[in-house]
């Protein structure tokens, strides 16, 4: 039986759920952290090594600025680590520095390009080069991004902008790959899944969550676990609302 | 790109205006990106017919006068502006211009679209620059809108409408890029109308189905397509963008959408029912 391989990209909190979650899972794990590259791969490694190794593929921001330039680099990383497809693809790029709020009336122009659309492009270039790496394993892709994608908030503008954007592109993936056997759907933590306790008492909290406590990255990583879980097999282009019951919707 | 953006031709300026604004013997001003056609031109129309000034804005200013003779001829009120909306000075002086020429600004209408917006997109193997044209008109150019009218309809406590889509709801497995910068038009009102809110501005959605010039260009090289949409439509047809469309677009830009905002309207004939 092949070796299950996973491939996170993201830089945070919660791609480092996610990864660690994956690697206890029994994934063999890619990791691509285009912010700073290799940071947190051998912390992973270290500590929850059963899994298997964890590879890291060096690809910056600037590469993922285009998807030839992240299909060589993807392609590269793979061979020399003997796989021929990946299970499951896992994106959770966001940038940090989106979750300061700023009114969009004070952005510049060369603001709103790095703050809303560079993310796109970096996700949508990780979407674009994901269908030739999960087709032959029939893999599933998973898309995480803020649920302030479904409800906006207040000086956020970029960051929602970004979100919904990714997940109308996830739900075209989703429709695209169906017949391939490949799945696509998307994980909405709240933002303090992310760590952006600086957003208490804004208006993207509006303190609606039922379930008691607060989100974290490992509640995501769950969420993600479960999708790419072979139960979860009838299930595509779906949003997975980890918001601790705030939104309810639809 | 455009020339000398801002550049105007006026209609007559002394048409008969009807209070659907809801604020009697104020002269309401409506300013319409990507108007000289479609449903950017319906729409134009319509608000028109409802008592507005509209501002027709075009790439071409000479397309944009075709439409404002219509508003003329119609006993309306309306100026040509040029404007070419993935340029932020294109933007900033047609919205100036209108401020300067009229003294106010109620609407601004979002309809420019790239003019790829129909052709299907090889998703996994297009380059970056067919989603810059896409994203430069749609997702890029609500920035730049709505960032040049900001302090105009703060003035009024005016509106924002943008022209999206249900593929930006639903993803299209053809039209993908289309379907991305709809969705980012979607997260864009969300996140703005909670922030623009306290202001009094309102910045809603439109999702319409009508027959635009590139639907009518698709239904002639395909006879059997305007039957293939209309059968998923309850309602058994393809809208009109003057008057099946440009009746909400109204709605959404004037008082009785008062206490509506960070709503997408879904406006083809029941074929979503989803949201």
């Amino acid at each position: 039986m092949s070796r299950r391989v996973a491939l996170v990209v993201g830089a945070d909190d919660v791609g480092e759920a996610v990864a660690r979650r994956l690697v206890r899972d029994g994934y063999e794990l890619v990791w691509c952290d285009p912010v700073e590259p290799g940071s947190v791969a051998g912390r992973i490694a270290e500590g929850d090594g059963d899994g298997g190794g964890v590879v890291t593929l060096g690809a910056s921001l600037d590469v993922l600025g285009d998807p030839d330039d992240f299909r060589a680099a993807l392609g590269s990383t793979l061979r020399d680590a003997g796989h021929d497809g990946v299970d499951v693809l896992v994106y959770t790029l966001v940038s940090v520095e989106a979750f300061v709020p700023r009114p969009l009336a004070g952005l510049t122009g060369a603001e709103w390009q790095r703050l809303a659309e560079d993310p796109i492009r970096h996700g949508l270039t990780v979407l674009q080069v994901a269908h030739e790496v999960l087709a032959p394993r029939r893999g599933r892709f998973v898309l995480v991004v803020p649920a302030v994608a479904l409800e906006g908030a207040a000086e956020l503008v970029p960051l929602a902008t970004a979100a919904e954007t990714l997940r109308a592109l996830a739900k075209s993936a989703a429709r695209r790959w169906a017949a391939d056997g490949i799945t696509v759907n998307i994980v909405t933590p709240d933002v303090f899944a992310y760590g952006a306790e600086h957003l208490r008492g804004t208006d993207v909290d509006r303190g609606e969550a039922v379930l008691p406590g607060a989100g974290t990255a490992a509640d995501v990583a769950d969420a993600m676990s479960l999708l790419v879980a072979p139960a979860a097999g009838r299930l595509t282009g779906t949003t997975l609302v980890v918001d601790g019951g705030a939104l309810m919707a639809p | 790109m455009s020339g000398e953006s801002g550049e105007g031709v006026a209609g007559d300026t002394g048409g008969g205006s009807k209070d659907v604004a809801g604020d009697a013997g104020v002269a309401r001003v409506a300013l319409v990106t990507g108007a000289a056609a479609g449903l950017g031109r319906g729409i134009a129309l319509a608000l028109s017919t409802a008592g507005f000034t509209v501002v027709v804005t075009a790439r071409r200013l000479a397309a944009g006068a075709e439409v404002v003779a219509e508003i003329t001829a119609r006993g309306g009120s309306g100026w040509a502006s040029e404007c070419d909306v993935t340029s932020a000075e294109s933007v900033r002086a047609a919205i100036e211009a209108t401020v300067t020429r009229f003294g106010r600004l109620d609407a601004v209408v979002h309809n420019a679209t790239s003019r790829r917006s129909s052709e299907p997109v090889d998703f996994e193997r297009a380059r970056p620059q067919l989603w810059r044209e896409h994203a430069d008109v749609s997702l890029t150019g609500s920035f730049t809108v709505a960032h040049a009218a900001y302090p105009h309809l703060r003035e009024t406590r005016g509106a924002l409408l943008l022209l999206t889509s249900p593929a930006g709801m639903r993803g299209s497995a053809n039209l993908s890029f289309y379907a991305g910068v709809k969705g980012a038009q979607r997260g864009f009102v969300k996140a703005l109308a909670r922030e623009w809110g306290p202001s009094g501005v309102r910045v809603n959605g439109l999702a319409p189905l009508a027959v635009t010039p590139a639907l009518a260009s698709a239904f002639e090289a395909d006879p059997t397509m305007e039957s293939r949409i209309a059968d998923k439509v309850p309602m058994r047809r393809v809208g009109d963008p003057e008057t099946d469309i440009g009746a909400p677009a109204v709605f959404l830009c004037g008082a009785g959408s008062r206490y509506v905002t960070g709503q997408t309207l879904i406006v083809n004939g029941g074929r979503d029912t989803f949201l």
